[in-house]
């Protein structure tokens, strides 16, 4: 028990003294890991809405493969995007192993396939009058569906958080496509799984206690985001009056 | 000009006709009442006047056009009210102006359309509520208030007054009246209260098993047509037996036009095969007419003149008959 909180206690040192490997890591965590799920958001929300408002042939069947992908494993993901991403491979050329732009698209891999297959979930289970109304309102097909996107927000938002989730904390994929370079692809995960290894225990606590503030934080954002009274179409000044 | 012209129009869910219409058309400017029981395909059809489905077979031209062709241009200028209709979340306002911020309106102009109609049908007040906090009739007057604000040239509306007390009733029956008043303005709507449909227009439109009668549907019953002993009976919910004229059998509807029942204090001896004892349940001014209300097992209307009336001294309670021809029963 001493060892634990001796490392607990060198931990917090480590984060109030704002040690500067520390926070190069952390921050290099947020903003790939906010890049990846920005990415799959602007692509997993629109074809969700799609997939889920049309009735298609093969659709359910997409569907088994989207909740199938859900449960995808990091190294699998990292093993697939380092194919394609390899010097022999087809975007070989474009030099992108080990550096952030892999981790990037790796964990957009990872993710997209989540936030779909939820929004979807959240997007079919929405009142089914929503997208008639905007219609019989006058409303374009894509009016229709934002108005649909913004009757479902809550659950819109949550398939994006669980999506930051999954991309915040993976450790397969970044390890594969970024390699841990220190001061470049380095991030938290990472960094615990290396600093462990090396007996670093107190960095790799600290930086696990990181990982947790930030998840927390990066979540609270997501709901008070999806607590605004957000409205796509209407114009802003008639929710202020 | 007509702005709708329904020829020969089928929509099926399945293998089920719920829309048989060979011809029906709405022309510019009317007010018009669609009454009929439920599945009768009321709903149906306004989604297709309001092109949010398409016939399965048979041609709705809009204003002189296909309604396949132009169909945003067409969705502009019809809205539709529905018959359980959804608010947006947000509040009142948000809700009434929907459709304009649809239609690329800015938020000045906005206000400018939407409070002078709110303001007239008492929902200023509440534009700051949210919808969550609305009752059941307000949520329904801002549905139709949100429409009326378009200022659209056809006006759908599907059952506005379906579940809604007698105040709101009301109050929604002088909204739809008004802009039924206003110059160029198409107003169709759907009823299932048979009283309603009379109180707001002189024609009501029939629809019974998807199609268009012209038997008025006041008395409208669920049936079984059976053959026995030579003659077809409809068998009422509650074992009250109708004779009938009928080719088929099976489930199906009757409808006893309120004109073609005799009303007498004795059994009358003719050649009307239906003669039902009753008793007055109440007395109604129908326009220029009695509507004699009478419990013989199943509810039914009679019309008869204010002269019959004041001659048979009509008292609630009292027993009377009914007498109708097989012949004027008409079966859906």
């Amino acid at each position: 028990m001493d060892f634990l909180f001796e490392s607990l206690k060198e931990a917090f040192i480590l984060i109030v003294s704002l040690d500067r490997e520390l926070l190069g890591i952390s921050w290099r965590s947020v903003w790939i890991a906010l890049s990846s799920t920005t990415l799959a958001t602007l692509v997993g929300v629109p074809l969700a809405m799609v997939i889920a408002v049309r009735q298609f042939r093969g659709k359910q069947s997409l569907l088994v493969i989207l909740n199938t992908l859900m449960a995808l494993p990091t190294v699998v993901v990292g093993l697939l995007v380092y194919s394609f991403l390899c010097r022999r491979g087809v975007l070989g050329d474009l030099e992108f192993l080990y550096t952030p732009y892999a981790m990037i698209i790796g964990q957009w891999v990872l993710a997209t396939p989540l936030i779909m297959a939820l929004a979807v979930s959240a997007v079919q289970g929405a009142d089914e009058r929503i997208g008639i109304t905007a219609r019989t309102l006058g409303a374009s097909r894509i009016q229709a569906l934002l108005s649909i996107a913004g009757e479902v927000r809550t659950g819109i938002i949550a398939a994006v958080v669980a999506g930051f989730g999954r991309v915040f904390a993976e450790v397969g994929v970044s390890m594969m496509l970024g390699g841990n370079i220190k001061n470049y692809t380095r991030n938290i995960t990472t960094a615990i799984a290396f600093e462990t290894s090396r007996g670093e225990f107190a960095l790799a606590l600290a930086l696990g206690i990181i990982l947790l503030l930030c998840a927390f934080a990066i979540n609270l954002i997501f709901q008070a985001l999806s607590r605004l009274n957000w409205n796509p179409v209407a114009a802003p000044a008639l929710r202020a009056r | 000009m007509k702005v709708y012209e329904c020829n020969n129009v089928k929509k099926y869910y399945g293998e089920i006709l719920a829309l048989d219409i060979a011809s029906l058309s709405f022309d510019k400017g009317g007010f018009y009442i669609i009454y009929g029981p439920n599945a009768a395909g009321k709903t149906t059809l306004l989604n297709l006047l309001a092109f949010l489905d398409r016939p399965d077979a048979g041609t709705i031209a809009f204003q002189g056009t296909p309604g396949s062709k132009n169909i945003h241009r067409s969705i502009t200028d019809v809205t539709l009210v529905m018959q359980t209709p959804y608010l947006f979340k947000g509040t009142v306002l948000q809700n009434v102006c929907r459709g304009l911020a649809f239609r690329g309106m800015k938020k000045d102009r906005m206000l400018k359309r939407a409070q002078p109609v709110m303001e007239k049908l008492g929902l200023w007040e509440l534009y700051r509520r949210d919808v969550s906090a609305l009752s059941g009739g307000e949520r329904r007057k801002v549905a139709v208030v949100r429409s009326l604000v378009l200022d659209t040239d056809i006006l759908l509306l599907d059952e506005p007054t379906a579940h809604l007390d007698s105040i709101h009733v009301t109050v929604i029956e002088q909204i739809i009246s008004e802009a039924a008043r206003k110059a160029g303005k198409t107003v169709i709507m759907t009823t299932h209260d048979i009283h309603q449909a009379h109180r707001l227009v002189d024609d009501v439109i029939y629809l019974a098993g998807g199609g268009v009668t012209h038997t008025p549907l006041w008395n409208n019953f669920k049936a079984v047509i059976r053959a026995a002993n030579g003659v077809k009976k409809a068998e009422l919910a509650g074992g009250l037996e109708v004779y009938v004229v009928a080719e088929r059998e099976g489930d199906g509807s009757i409808a006893i036009h309120p004109k073609d029942i005799i009303l007498s204090y004795e059994p009358i001896h003719s050649s009307a095969l239906n003669c039902l004892k009753g008793r007055i349940t109440g007395v109604n001014d129908v326009n220029s007419l009695v509507d004699v209300v009478v419990d013989a097992g199943a509810i039914f209307h009679s019309f008869i003149t204010h002269a019959s009336s004041r001659k048979m001294n009509l008292v609630m309670g009292q027993e009377i008959f009914l007498t109708f021809k097989a012949s004027a029963v008409e079966v859906f």
